[in-house]
């Protein structure tokens, strides 16, 4: 054989168990239950935004870095969820939170949240002045 | 009966429209009588082929220009009865930033890489050489389905294309607006840029990147030539300048992408593994293992499939990445502002990837018998060759990792999975590390490898100098910059170890000979991006940090990890100094400029002993409150040649939504009188009975006076005031007038002619209502990055040269 293609295989190999090694670095989509279940686990959850029973909680003048407030995940839990910084503006009208965290005691500690706002792209309102 | 729409331009759009379609059939024209050309046995009807390609393909290129002008037409002045103009334009924007609303758009996008595929077009064509028919067949091709992507026209109920010259009120069918003939007079401006393209980076980036991306079809077309023709002579000068000035465009408009995410968007970095970026950059690092195996196949006749399998992967990533990056697939896994414009886009898309694909694999597998290959002799382990091949290879590794992760969300599409990953930035680097580990070493001793066979003795010899300079070096460095892990040091190494061998080769072999000086120069110039990124990123510290309150169990290792992750964002009350990280900081209020808020946070340095002002300079990081995306924050950093401060408003308070407990402060005041006020005071000047203030529309009938005051703040800056009293039908109306700057509230609430007084009221709400929340950030050795980048392209324009040079 070929040292060309002995050093090729190898270089497959190894690509391969690049990848492979990287398997433990993604993750599905959780629900709070099953990041309850492996407390202090990093978990992206995808949830929505819940006003109804309870306040969302940010008091930048006691601590910039504390926002609070409450989210209900796909199999339609609801959680507490501590986010360690600034209450990102127009939160309310977000439609889809995607949140990186883990549970601990019951709540969830969040270190990043990517959120979807309903008219993020969209361009279907006419801004309209009056005719002159 | 039809509605008669008043005032609008029908004229250009028609224009624009009739070059789209012309620029559509004159493609195909020229592609076709270019395959016929190709294909054609008499040198007679080769010619006559010929001729008439190209008479098409300049109608067609006259086309693109035609449609380019027209659209730019239409934005220019602000005829926003087209969708286009609606969409990405409005009128307060500076003429620069009217170019990137071409851009922002699909339409405008794909016709900047039709634009640039024509006029690169004219360098194969002004070539006038055997290889021009098979080429601009290629490119023809692709040129066909790129107008197409302007069309816009319905073919058995799916639209094709997107037509830039289309109407708002076609596009939005059905809104009420318009019913009305006059509607236009109801529209006075256009939706606007997306305010992070309004950044001059991004004037300048994208037609870049578009050139890199435009640039690739052409190694691309000249492979696909030489097996098409079974003609494998006279194509490697060509095809090695094509695929230098690839690497050179593409790579410059990567890196100026960079340039323009560390300026104006917040995530603080230049890279962040994004999918966009991936994107980009995994058909430049294919181009470079391309060029590097075109550069064996020259010297030694080794590895011509390799060439040919690279080029054809090439281009078809960059097509790939459009298909990722247009179609909305990536989803919530980009932070890049790209719509999906979904529907017919992803099956065009789709299309335009496999045909392309198909037509390289094909060929490829039809010829693998007759490619010329060199016939087997064992490569020596010594040879360079050998090496290069092994160093091609290597890419391709990362390659192969970066593709599969960014295609998460075709995977997840295809497999009706769900995977993500939690933590990308750390999941890229703990792979591509090792591997840029490898290219280093490469880069670094390759020059000292001859081709065949070089005697190691000597190799060793030589690179002796450069290997030990380079320990010492990494030594001093990771002492000095308390580099603590493992792999950190091992690539540091490796990198100065290229820089140094790179630069030994320049001085020791090819001395003065300047034009050599391309690769060794190229690779100097990725050692020190290397050296940038390693500097800029592992000592990459959040200086903002908030020591006081709880800490946050981040799941961190340390305690100090911890800290730092949970307290990220500092509280600055206006006027009220805070100290950190040896600047003591003060936000001393914001100016408005249209959407812009831009937050004047002053740093100051004092020495030590005295308590003198040792520095002091005002940063402006800008947010905007935007009705359509939230709060869209832009950095200003401050530039030290060998750091960088780096500051963002991470939250803002809405003034307009802030209720206040102050209250008004009432006092008498005669002309020439003086109220003091907590950070200022001003001085009454008398009455305006022509009352012109921007809160205050005139009626007839109203008796109007305004106060003339003259507000001084600490900093003893004059400003005028005038609140305006009004009599309107009987009734008083009390217009206030508001000092944002100052943050102050007057009033005329009473004018007592007999003793030319007034009472003024005046309040200024507490500093602790006005407040920003920033994060600030240093980059240490940041423009070692920035240096190494501008050297490495410095590289490819030098090797380009030489090839150009040398017929």
């Amino acid at each position: 054989m070929k040292k060309s293609n002995l050093v090729a295989l190898v270089v497959i190999a190894i690509a391969l168990a690049a990848i492979l090694s990287m398997v433990g670095d993604f993750s599905s989509y959780e629900t709070f239950t099953t990041a309850e279940e492996k407390p202090g686990k990093e978990f992206q959850i995808i949830a929505k935004l819940d006003t109804v029973e309870h306040k969302m909680m940010y008091d930048p003048i006691k601590d910039a870095n504390h926002f609070t407030f409450y989210a209900k995940d796909e199999a339609g839990q609801l959680k507490k969820v501590v986010f360690n910084g600034t209450k990102p503006q127009d939160f309310e009208r977000s439609e889809k939170l995607t949140m990186t965290g883990s549970m601990q005691n019951g709540e969830f500690k969040c270190s990043k949240i990517l959120m979807k706002c309903p008219s993020k792209y969209k361009t279907d309102q006419v801004a309209v002045g009056q005719p002159s | 009966m039809e509605t008669q729409f008043l005032n609008e331009h029908a004229l250009p759009g028609k224009i624009g429209e009739l070059f789209t379609i012309l620029s559509f059939a004159a493609s195909i024209v020229a592609t076709i009588a270019y395959f016929l050309s190709t294909q054609s046995r008499s040198e007679m009807d080769q010619r006559n082929w010929k001729n008439l390609a190209r008479s098409s393909f300049f109608v067609h290129t006259g086309s693109v220009f035609g449609i380019f002008i027209t659209l730019f037409y239409i934005i220019f002045n602000h005829y926003f009865e087209y969708n286009y103009a609606w969409t990405h334009s409005s009128r307060e924007l500076p003429f620069k930033y009217l170019l990137s609303c071409f851009w922002e758009g699909q339409e405008g996008s794909f016709l900047l890489w039709t634009t640039w595929n024509c006029i690169l077009s004219f360098f194969v064509i002004g070539k006038n050489n055997k290889w021009e028919s098979p080429v601009m067949s290629i490119v023809g091709l692709a040129q066909v389905i790129l107008a197409s992507m302007l069309l816009g026209l319905y073919f058995f109920g799916e639209r094709i294309g997107s037509n830039p010259f289309i109407f708002l009120r076609d596009q939005m069918v059905g809104a009420p607006i318009f019913q009305l003939p006059n509607y236009l007079s109801a529209i006075r401006d256009g939706n606007g840029l997306n305010p992070l393209l309004q950044n001059y980076w991004m004037v300048i980036h994208p037609p870049i990147l578009f050139l890199g991306f435009a640039s690739t079809i052409f190694p691309f077309a000249y492979v696909i030539a030489i097996m098409w023709k079974n003609d494998y002579e006279d194509f490697i000068p060509t095809l090695l300048k094509w695929s230098l000035f690839s690497c050179m465009i593409l790579g410059t408009g990567i890196m100026m992408g960079g340039a323009w995410a560390y300026e104006s968007l917040n995530f603080g970095g230049y890279w962040a593994w994004d999918p966009v970026e991936n994107a980009s950059l995994v058909p430049w690092i294919i181009m470079v293992a391309g060029l590097h195996t075109l550069m064996i196949y020259k010297s030694t006749g080794y590895s011509l499939k390799s060439v040919i399998l690279f080029f054809i992967l090439s281009f078809s990533l960059v097509l790939y990445s459009s298909f990722l990056t247009r179609t909305g697939i990536l989803g919530e896994t980009s932070v890049h502002a790209f719509t999906g414009e979904g529907g017919s886009l992803f099956y065009h898309l789709l299309f335009f990837l496999f045909l392309f694909m198909l037509l390289g694999f094909v060929l490829f597998f039809k010829n693998i018998r007759t490619i010329p290959d060199h016939k087997k002799e064992e490569e020596a382990l010594s040879s360079r060759e050998f090496w290069m091949f092994i160093g091609a290879l290597v890419l391709m590794i990362s390659v192969v990792q970066i593709t599969y992760t960014t295609s998460m969300p075709v995977w997840n599409k295809m497999f009706n999975t769900k995977l993500a990953i939690t933590d990308p930035i750390s999941h890229y680097n703990k792979i591509q590390i090792w591997i840029t580990m490898l290219v280093l070493l490469g880069t670094a001793t390759v020059y000292y490898l001859k081709f065949k066979h070089s005697a190691m003795r000597e190799v060793l010899m030589k690179l002796a100098l450069p290997f030990t300079l380079a320990l010492a070096g990494t030594a001093a460095i990771s002492y000095l910059q308390e580099l603590k892990s493992a792999p950190i040091v091992a690539l540091m190494f490796m990198a100065i170890f290229s820089v140094l061998a790179n630069f030994f080769f320049i001085i020791r072999t090819l001395k003065w000979n300047a034009i050599k000086w391309g690769g060794s120069t190229a690779h100097i110039g990725f050692g020190l991006m290397v050296i940038g990124i390693i500097l800029s990123s592992y000592n990459k510290q959040v200086i903002s940090v908030n020591r006081l309150g709880v800490d946050f169990p981040m799941g961190k290792q340390t305690e100090e990890e911890n800290k730092k992750e949970s307290r990220e964002n500092l509280l600055l009350f206006r006027n009220m100094p805070i100290t950190m990280a040896g600047y003591t900081l003060t936000y001393n209020g914001d100016t408005v400029e249209g959407p812009n808020h831009y937050y004047r946070i002053k740093y100051q340095t004092r020495k030590n002993d005295t308590g003198a002002i040792n520095e002091e300079f005002i940063l402006q990081p800008n947010a905007q409150i935007n009705p359509k995306m939230g709060l869209i924050s832009s950095p200003d950093t401050k530039h030290y040649l060998t750091h960088d401060v780096f500051t963002y408003i991470t939250s803002t308070v809405d003034k307009s939504q802030m209720r206040d407990t102050v209250s008004y402060t009432s006092k008498m005041m005669k002309i020439g009188d003086t109220a003091f006020f907590a950070s200022g005071f001003m001085i009454f000047e008398g009455f305006n009975t022509n009352v012109n203030s921007k809160n205050y529309v005139p009626q007839t009938g109203d008796i109007a006076v305004s106060a003339k005051l003259k507000v001084y703040n600490l900093e003893g800056v004059a400003t005028n005031a005038s609140p305006v009293y009004v009599i309107r039908q009987q009734q008083e109306e009390i217009i206030e007038d508001t000092l944002v700057a100052d943050n102050l509230y007057t009033r005329l609430t009473k004018i007592v002619p007999a003793e030319n007084a007034a009472v003024i009221e005046f309040k200024q709400p507490s500093a602790m209502n006005d407040y920003v929340i920033m994060k600030a950030i240093l980059f240490p050795y940041i423009n070692v990055l920035w240096l190494g980048t501008v050297v490495m392209i410095l590289g490819f324009l030098l090797s380009l040269y030489k090839r150009i040079k040398t017929k």
